[in-house]
């Protein structure tokens, strides 16, 4: 914050200077004709004090406030500069007229023409000058202020896609999550001892969830009966580790298979339920996904579990937060993710995605 | 029971089955001469089999549900001899070897388990007393389940379900005659905590309180403006309300 502020008024200083010095050369120019005139010395000098005492109260005027508010918005501070360039202009009319006139028109009372049109002289430039030297100025700022703003964008921007790439990074790791892979081999290899038909139909499940977990997502578009595949291949899995305890069923609605659904957005929320609700229940439970197009072209998942539950202190896990990001960047916002408690137990996740 | 072969009893816990099998068979087939009594597939029937079978040794998978088994052994703790069962990596093997636990790795390969078997023969035949093991559990426990100290999830009353709300995702909660508002980005919420109950759970690296009545998400902090009197007002992100900084609560922002 500190260091902001700094750059902040040396910007300010540096600006100011920049459209100043200009302004002063061709406002110089045009005072310096009414030297030849007899008041011209007069009219000259109150202008180059004008001139000194502008650019200076412009200064003061964007840069004190910011002493006391470290951020304030520029509308506010645009409206100080105004002022304060109002209130110098007005007192230098003032004076330059008093002067003019005590200097000028002392002998004979009324004003002179000339005195009258000195303090006119007077009057109009500096208020000519308030306008010009305003004007350009905010040109100045709008077009800093667009400057900056599209920095900002562009920073915005490549966030962005850093973000994009992080959780593409993330997908990739949580494909081939090393304890999943590793307790499947275990269990294929006891298999192999005890119940060779099982082991087969596991490493046949096995093979199909790697197919879809790692050679489609690297295609960006799959399909939602891909997506069942995989959910049903890592559920199959499951089913043998877990025996009885573990029940599933997936119902999808006619013609839903074949819209587009990105991989392995729902798979997390299925390992989810099964590390956090199922596993580490005695007497295991169900899972059942339910996938329907509502309408409006609103895709529609349902994922509930009988497990344990969320406690208010229990992990999210990093797949959840992982979906919701994903979702908020493919979506654009427009994907829903919502948890809820389910009857009796468990957890009830459900998605809502626009089909593309 | 001065025959030399003295079958020794022992009892598996295992929550999966083709790994129950597994390490059945395998320890079987280095050695014959145990009797494996009982077979439980979760925590709570381990213990109860531990009390009332009392076999020589526990063969104790790390991973059940219903009690760990960590958990188990040290329930147990002094009414048998404790062999954890821990798959590759799953609870660090090296912790294990620290502390002199005696484990098996699931798969084993047969030297391994041969070398773990006989070490434990050398413990029957010893005759030594069953030590003391609890203080070298409660040890391992602690360095391999960090405990979740800060609210994770709001639980909200939505129509007649439970919204489950995860904290990162909230923005700010506001407090609301006897209630407090959750805001998320497009979503309100009504929850009973208060907010000085919230205030003392919430994560404070990640949730600042500004005001009697606010706390806000520091993640999506957006603008913040200082006002005379060590007061301020605060903008988040995606939304258009604007927060008091109170005097009181204005200490941390002054380091930023």
């Amino acid at each position: 914050m500190k260091n902001t502020k700094q750059i902040n008024v040396i910007q300010i200083s540096k600006r100011i200077l920049y459209y100043y010095l200009p302004v002063w050369i061709i406002y110089a120019v045009i005072t310096s004709f009414l030297v030849g005139k007899e008041w011209g010395i007069i009219a000259f000098m109150s202008n180059f004090r004008f001139m000194l005492v502008m650019p200076l109260t412009m200064y003061l005027a964007s840069v004190l406030p910011l002493l006391f508010f470290k951020s304030m918005p520029p509308v506010l501070r645009r409206s100080c500069v105004i002022f304060a360039c109002l209130v110098i202009a007005i007192i230098n009319i003032n004076l330059s007229a008093d002067f003019s006139s005590i200097n000028l028109s002392f002998d004979h009372l009324p004003l002179s023409t000339e005195a009258e049109s000195a303090v006119l002289t007077v009057i109009l430039t500096s208020l000519s000058y308030v306008v010009i030297v305003s004007w350009i100025y905010f040109m100045e700022e709008k077009q800093f202020i667009t400057e900056t703003e599209i920095i900002a964008e562009q920073n915005r921007k490549t966030q962005t896609e850093k973000r994009t790439t992080e959780t593409y990074l993330k997908l990739l790791q949580a494909q081939i999550e090393p304890h999943f892979l590793f307790n499947t081999l275990t269990s294929i290899l006891s298999l192999s001892d005890t119940d060779l038909n099982k082991a087969k139909i596991m490493h046949k499940n096995f093979m199909q969830y790697l197919n879809t977990a790692l050679g489609k997502t690297r295609q960006c578009v799959t399909t939602v009966g891909q997506e069942i595949e995989l959910i049903k291949s890592y559920l199959d899995i499951f089913k043998v580790r877990m025996g009885d305890r573990l029940h599933y069923s997936i119902e999808a609605e006619d013609g839903v298979k074949n819209l587009p659904f990105p991989s392995m957005l729902i798979q997390p929320i299925v390992e989810n339920a099964i590390k956090h609700g199922l596993e580490p229940k005695i007497e295991g439970g169900e899972i059942k996904i339910k996938v329907t197009a509502h309408k409006e072209n609103i895709l529609c998942w349902q994922i509930e579990d009988t497990g344990l539950g969320m406690y208010e202190k229990s992990n999210p896990g990093t797949g959840l937060s992982n979906i919701i990001e994903r979702i908020e960047m493919l979506y654009d916002g427009k994907g829903v993710l919502k948890l809820t408690e389910n009857k009796p137990s468990g957890v009830k996740v459900i998605m809502e995605v626009p089909c593309v | 029971m001065s025959d030399t072969q003295v079958k020794i009893r022992a009892i598996i816990a295992e929550d999966e089955i083709p790994s129950l099998t597994l390490v059945k068979k395998q320890l079987l087939s280095v050695w014959p001469e145990l009797d494996i009594v009982g077979e439980a597939e979760n925590g709570i029937a381990a213990k109860e089999m531990i009390e009332e079978l009392r076999p020589d040794f526990a063969f104790l998978d790390i991973k059940m549900p219903g009690l760990s088994g960590m958990e188990v052994a040290r329930q147990t703790a002094g009414m048998c001899r404790v062999v954890f069962i821990t798959a590759y990596e799953q609870y660090a093997v090296d912790a294990f070897d620290n502390e002199a636990m005696d484990y098996i790795l699931k798969p084993a390969t047969e030297e391994r388990l041969i070398k773990t078997v006989n070490r434990l023969k050398a413990q029957i035949e010893s005759k030594l007393p069953i030590g003391d093991i609890s203080g070298i559990l409660e040890r391992l426990m602690k360095t391999q389940k960090p405990v979740q100290q800060y609210l994770q999830w709001v639980r909200a009353q939505a129509g007649d379900s439970i919204s489950l709300v995860p904290v990162e995702k909230v923005y700010f909660f506001q407090a609301k005659d006897k209630y407090t508002t959750v805001m998320t980005k497009n979503e309100e919420y009504l929850i009973r905590k208060t907010i000085q109950e919230l205030d003392d759970e919430l994560n404070p690296d990640l949730f600042f309180r500004i005001h009697r009545g606010t706390i806000v998400n520091a993640g999506f902090i957006d603008k913040i403006y200082t006002l005379p009197g060590s007061r301020g007002q605060l903008c988040l992100k995606d939304r258009p309300e604007i927060h008091c900084i109170s005097r009181s609560y204005s200490n941390r922002f002054k380091q930023m």
